[in-house]
């Protein structure tokens, strides 16, 4: 048997379709080459089932019968890790060029030439110890170097607060992408379980995908229902099915950012391996950091200074004034039993000897290791550490006053430090109390208001060497050769230059990380692009091909019409 | 591989971006000069940058401290250069006088030409550098030398502070002169007009070789003058432990210094900055207490007072003192209202004090209540204005009391105790500042006849004759003494004492004999006669008298045998020896253990000061005579002459040890001076060095920008062509 001539016909039909689908497909690729994330869609042609007629299995025709989108997954996935290092330097080098801002001794005006204008002041009123004028400018440059001090601080806490809206912001735009991905996930599986490929809608989320992975470092895969399951680099899932689960955003004691697992408060600070929060978590780091460096500086120009200040005589004679004053931090643990309450106040009689024990301006602990039996303590009832250091250090000495319920501790020459509690309320086991010298060095440090009368500042060592000595004044003076900070192993300008070179490298790292994570970005896209970009010469190609196909079919239809009329004729 | 649109594009896109990016570096280099302009550009170089700009700005401070050092010794150099100019001339003007044939009117000129080159030198010690006095240690505000007189050279008012600056990291460079080059180990305080005083003969300044010399011209003493030593100066010695015990106590009313340790102290101390009452001396701690409060007491009265301890005083640390006679002390008055006291409304030695701003003080009646502050602000605000002119007077102010109730005293600078002439305006003065218009001069008493004073009961005429005079009744007027019953009462007993002796001294100019007393214990005070000659004491035979007075019938000489004397020193501290009187001998008292009759006045009569146990410093052996001498008690009494030199050889001499001392100090200067020129120098290269440092790494090298920006901006321009072509030709454009 032989197939009819209306087979001709049909299968030049089913080629007229299939051409016209291709040229659609083709329609739709040159709407789409700028479209982003689109991948370019190609009909996939093949044959209809033959029929078997005597000279064998004769062709039907053509069908298209699906549409691929060429979109390279493993490009795909390697993208997404290397757009989340790109957004981890971004966002961190953003950050640092803020911090850079604050630390910039580059220009002409930073801490820097402040600092060696306050010591060369100092060197001034050596020179000429009975001036009053030096003096008054002494303290002028004090004060020009503490308001330097404090605004660089508060720079760095305004940028700490910002780092914490753009996580906030960020996590925001995070979980609403992974919302939309969850959403895209049960319209992909809807579809493709019907056997049709949603690939516009796979396209989105390739894009999703890609732009939150430039957010958080993530892992994902498709599962059978052809959803997609996001994955933190801790195993947390971010998308599973058509559930999203977010992260959420909140601040610790010390006002950092603390991002974690809504799901179940996991915290995630540690488990975000890349990604913009990544960036702006370490960005974080680096301005604690930077705080720390500050407060360390301050503390120990505060110490040093004070410590000879203290020790020196004005010109109207007066001795034991500080020259810095700031705020000491102290706190009572919110777990204590005891309702006792740490206070502390300069004693008077300043005059350097207990320098060394309290006043070091590290941050110390009192720690009760056994209940206080007021009216009968022994003072071994708790221990004091110096925090900082480790050390354990003893009060010079120590009152059990009973009376007024309160246990009473003096440091010679310095500090007056007394816990107050309520009656019958005294310390228990395991309470604890701090107190921090350093913590609010840097944000309020100023000069001390008693030498706006500039005759009590201090240029004399001696009292009978007034008003010509200028002991005093040379030895601070000479405290910027002093090896003062890091465990007496650099100077004052050392140690501040060793900050500005760290911040200086931290924002060079960020930048050629960010430039070398973009490189292979751009690399990659273009690959993808390769395979997925639309190419309008090829369209164009491929459009006379299947016009031609189309033609040729049509004609065909001729042809077999020409022979159906002479077949009719016959009749 | 399959090339598409859009691969094209952002190829494209991202070579223009990157091209772009390279140009704007370069150009914004070229446009603001630095290579560097954030840490990020060079982190290790922004850390050598700061560091080179640290030490850039250091080192315009020590151009400063340079500039500082300079002027100093450049003054120091310009005073020494002239001084030895003076010394020569003086040298040539003293040879001049080898000539016995010289006039008497020609000694006068030159004793005229000396005057004024002492002027000169005392200009020149007192030289000024931008408001501080160079010779002055570290009393850089005080006049170092003012004159005494014509004996006794100067009072150094300085102290031997050093005035380091810093040229380098932790290298000092002294640059004020104390001392002097020549002979510094064994010094004590010392300027460069001051030679060294460890030796007691060399004792002396060149002030007072100069007046000495001018005024043996003037006496016409031809190569044959006397030298007396002046020792009225400040001395130093070093205190041991338990060597003494003080406090300082008010003048007794007759106007005489006591020095004792009865419980009233003499001084409030202003501001409370220490209370010095029954303070004890027993170990060093104490010492160094004593000293540091001491010293603080004495900047905070202004009163010349001081006693020095340098470091923590260990058993051999040096100690010295400096006390100043007192005149006069008066109370001080609320003004009632804020008023100023006009100029010329009080004048001490004829020099107008200025005017006085006082405050109300308060009433206890009407709020506000009185404030003993504002009391003490006052009595200090009179006290500063006194002593602000004291160069001119001579005169300095302290006060006493406490609360709202204060006593000004003014204390003579002169040694010798001048009289001190007061003027007031009115009586509103008079009030508030406590000073009456007139003058206070010096008395006192010595010699000792201790006898025990009886239980008391009314003296009439005739019951004590002294020298033929009267005590009691020495006018006929039929005045009587009466004397308290001190059976209970210590005080009443020393008034018993008091009012015999001030009935002594009262007719003093006719009998020749002064009187004073000593405590023996309570109750018991011992009645001290002293005088020129013998004293012929008379009593009724009344035996009461006898024992009221303490004193027997009789005739007394002052020479009386050892042990029955007092202690007397002569001025510089040193004792006659009573055993062998003229002969001087510092042992004598401290070979015998102090007695409780020892007894201190101080005498400007002859001179002379005695030191007891209640009313001096206790004194322990060992250096009783000395610690005369360490609180400038003493003074010169012209007594103890000296081996007599002569003018072409001791004074020459002494000019010629002047003139070396100047050379070793003017070396020591010069050195310094090189010194200093010589680091200015490396500091001036050295700062050109560090901009040139910084300017390596921070600034750009424009030539080499330029060259950069120039291929950058080929490529740009080669890249912008090559996309132009890729994109010019499509299939589209042979499609028809």
């Amino acid at each position: 048997m032989s197939l009819g001539l209306s087979n001709a016909l049909n299968s030049s039909r089913l080629s007229l379709f299939s051409q016209q689908d291709n040229i659609n497909l083709i329609g739709n690729n040159v709407a789409n080459v700028n479209t982003p994330g689109y991948s370019r869609q190609v009909g996939v042609i093949e044959t209809t089932d033959p029929l078997a007629t005597r000279p064998g299995m004769m062709g039907t025709g053509v069908v298209t019968s699906r549409i691929l989108s060429m979109y390279d997954r493993f490009i795909g996935m390697q993208l997404s890790l290397e757009q989340s290092n790109v957004g981890q330097w971004s966002a961190r080098g953003t950050a640092l060029l803020d911090l850079e801002r604050t630390f910039n001794e580059a220009g002409d005006y930073g801490l820097q030439p402040v600092m060696g204008e306050f010591w060369n002041s100092w060197e001034d009123l050596a020179n000429n110890p009975e001036g009053i004028a030096q003096r008054v400018s002494l303290v002028q440059s004090g004060q020009v170097l503490t308001a330097n001090i404090n605004s660089m601080y508060d720079d760095l806490t305004t940028q700490k607060r910002l780092i914490g809206q753009r996580v906030e912001s960020l996590v925001d735009r995070a979980n609403e992408m992974t919302g939309q991905i969850a959403e895209l996930n049960q319209r992909i599986s809807e579809n493709e379980l019907k056997e049709y490929d949603a690939n516009d809608l796979r396209d989105r989320r390739n894009l999703l995908l890609e732009e939150l992975s430039e957010y958080v470092d993530i892992n994902y895969f498709e599962n059978e229902l052809y959803q997609m399951t996001v994955l933190s680099s801790n195993g947390k899932s971010l998308v599973q099915g058509n559930m999203s689960y977010d992260l959420s955003v909140d601040y610790d004691d010390d006002l950092n950012v603390a991002v974690s697992w809504s799901n179940d408060d996991t915290p995630m600070n540690d488990f975000v391996n890349g990604g913009s929060l990544r960036g702006l978590l370490d960005a974080e780091l680096d301005v604690n950091a930077a705080m720390d460096d500050m407060s360390e500086l301050s503390a120990a120009l505060i110490f040093n200074v004070n410590r000879l200040h203290s020790q020196g005589y004005g010109l109207d004679g007066t001795t034991e004034e500080l020259f810095f004053e700031h705020d000491i931090v102290l706190e009572t643990a919110a777990l204590n039993e005891g309702d006792g309450v740490l206070e502390i106040d300069v004693m008077e009689g300043l005059n350097g000897i207990g320098w060394d024990t309290l006043a070091n301006y590290d941050d110390f602990e009192i720690r009760f290791t056994a209940d206080y039996p007021a009216g009968t303590a022994t003072g071994n009832e708790f221990v004091i550490v110096n925090t900082s250091s480790g050390d354990a250090i003893t009060a010079d000495s120590f009152t059990d006053d009973a009376v007024n319920n309160r246990i009473l501790l003096e440091f010679n020459g310095g500090y007056h430090v007394q816990i107050r509690y309520g009656s019958g309320t005294a310390p228990r086991s395991g309470d604890l109390f701090s107190l921090s010298f350093r913590e609010n060095a840097a944000p309020t440090m100023a000069v001390n208001e008693a030498l706006e009368d500039p005759a009590k500042v201090a240029a004399a060592g001696d009292l009978l060497g007034l008003p010509g000595d200028n002991g005093t004044a040379l030895t601070i003076g000479q405290l910027q050769h002093q090896l003062t900070m890091s465990n007496k192993a650099s100077t004052f300008g050392e140690f501040y230059s060793s900050v500005v070179g760290r911040i200086g490298s931290l924002a060079r790292t960020a930048s050629s990380n960010e430039d070398h994570a973009a490189l292979m970005v751009e690399e990659l896209n273009l690959k993808q692009e390769s395979v997925s970009g639309v190419s309008i010469d090829e369209e164009m190609t491929n459009l006379i091909r299947f016009q031609q196909a189309y033609s040729a079919s049509a004609r065909i239809i001729t042809a077999v019409d020409e022979l159906m009329q002479i077949v009719t004729q016959m009749v | 591989m399959r090339t598409t649109n859009n691969q094209m594009f952002l190829s494209v896109q991202s070579r223009i971006a990157r091209v772009e990016e390279q140009r704007a570096k370069y150009l914004a280099q070229i446009a603001s000069g630095n290579r560097v302009s954030t840490p990020s550009d060079d982190p290790v170089g922004i850390t050598k940058v700061m560091s080179f700009a640290a030490e850039d700005v250091r080192i315009t401070q020590y151009g400063r401290n340079m500039t500082e050092a300079s002027t100093w010794l450049t003054a120091t150099d310009q005073v020494v250069t002239d001084g030895v100019d003076i010394l020569m001339r003086a040298k040539t003007l003293l040879i001049s006088t080898e000539n016995a044939a010289l006039s008497q009117a020609n000694r006068d000129a030159i004793a005229e030409e000396m005057q004024g080159l002492l002027d000169n030198l005392l200009a020149l010690g007192n030289t000024n550098n931008a408001g501080s006095y160079i010779f002055g240690g570290h009393r850089t505000r005080t006049v170092p030398y003012r004159l005494l007189d014509g004996v006794h050279g100067t009072v150094l008012a300085g102290d031997d502070g050093r005035r380091n600056i810093e040229l380098a990291p932790n290298q000092l460079l002294m640059i004020n002169t104390i001392g002097g080059g020549s002979n510094i180990d064994g010094r004590e305080i010392d300027g460069l007009f001051k030679q060294d005083k460890t030796n007691e003969a060399d004792a002396r300044d060149l002030y007072a070789l100069f007046s000495r010399a001018i005024a043996e011209l003037r006496a016409g003493d031809n190569g044959d003058y006397r030298a007396s030593t002046a020792v009225d100066t400040p001395v130093s010695r070093n205190l041991v432990s338990g060597d003494l015990s003080f406090t300082i106590t008010a003048g007794d009313g007759s106007g005489a210094v006591e020095v004792s340790i009865s419980d009233n102290p003499l001084y409030a101390v202003p501001e409370a900055v220490v209370d010095l009452s029954g303070a004890t001396v027993t170990d060093e701690a104490d010492a160094g207490q004593l000293a540091a409060a001491t010293n603080a007491w004495a900047i905070n009265s202004k009163m010349d007072f001081e006693i020095d301890v340098t470091g923590s005083l260990a058993a051999d640390d040096r100690v010295s003192a400096f006390l100043r006679a007192e005149v006069d002390g008066t109370m001080i008055r609320d003004p009632g209202a804020d008023v100023t006291l006009a100029a010329g409304a009080l004048q001490i030695n004829h020099v107008d004090i200025g005017p006085i701003s006082l405050r109300d003080v308060g009433t206890t009646a009407v709020p506000p209540d009185p404030d003993p502050d504002i009391a003490a602000a006052n009595v200090r605000e009179i006290a500063t204005r006194i002593n602000e002119q004291s160069g001119e007077t001579g005169v300095w102010a302290t006060y006493t009391g406490s609360g709202t109730d204060y006593r000004l005293v003014l204390t003579s600078l002169e040694a010798d105790g001048e009289e001190v002439s007061v003027t007031v305006d009115n009586a509103a003065t008079r009030n508030y500042t406590g000073l009456g218009a007139g003058g206070g001069t010096w008395s006192g008493t010595t010699l000792a006849d201790p006898s025990t004073v009886a239980d008391p009961d009314t003296l009439t005429a005739g019951d004590l004759v002294i020298n033929g005079v009267d005590i009691i009744d020495p006018d006929g007027t039929g005045a009587t003494l009466t004397l308290a019953d001190w059976a209970t009462a210590d005080v009443e007993s020393l008034a018993n004492v008091q009012a015999l002796a001030a009935k002594i001294n009262a007719v003093t100019d006719r009998t020749g004999v002064q009187a004073s007393y000593t405590r023996n214990a309570a109750n018991d005070y011992k009645l001290v006669l002293s005088g020129s000659a013998d004293i012929e004491i008379a009593l009724d035979t009344t035996p009461d008298t006898a024992s009221l007075t303490g004193l027997s019938a009789g005739t007394q000489n002052p020479t009386l045998p050892p042990g029955a004397w007092t202690t007397v020193y002569h001025p510089g501290g040193r004792q006659e020896d009573s055993a062998s009187p003229g002969t001087w001998n510092y042992d004598a008292l401290n070979a015998a253990a102090p007695g409780s009759e020892d007894f201190t006045v101080y005498d400007a009569n002859n001179g002379a000061v005695t030191l007891a146990a209640e009313t001096g410093f206790v004194v322990t052996e060992g250096v009783s005579g000395a610690l005369a001498e360490t609180l400038g008690l003493g003074i010169n009494d012209g007594a103890d002459t000296w081996a007599a030199v002569s003018v072409s050889s001791g004074r020459q001499e002494e000019i010629q040890r002047y003139l070396d001392h100047f050379g070793a100090v003017e070396a020591t200067v010069g050195a310094r001076m090189n010194y200093v020129d010589r680091t200015t120098a490396t500091y001036e290269d050295r700062s050109i060095n560090l901009k040139a440092f910084v300017s390596d790494i921070k600034e750009v090298d424009i030539t080499q920008a330029i060259m950069n920006y120039n291929s950058v901006d080929q490529a740009y321009q080669a890249t912008l062509a090559a996309s132009a072509r890729i994109f010019s030709t499509s299939i589209l454009d042979y499609l028809s």
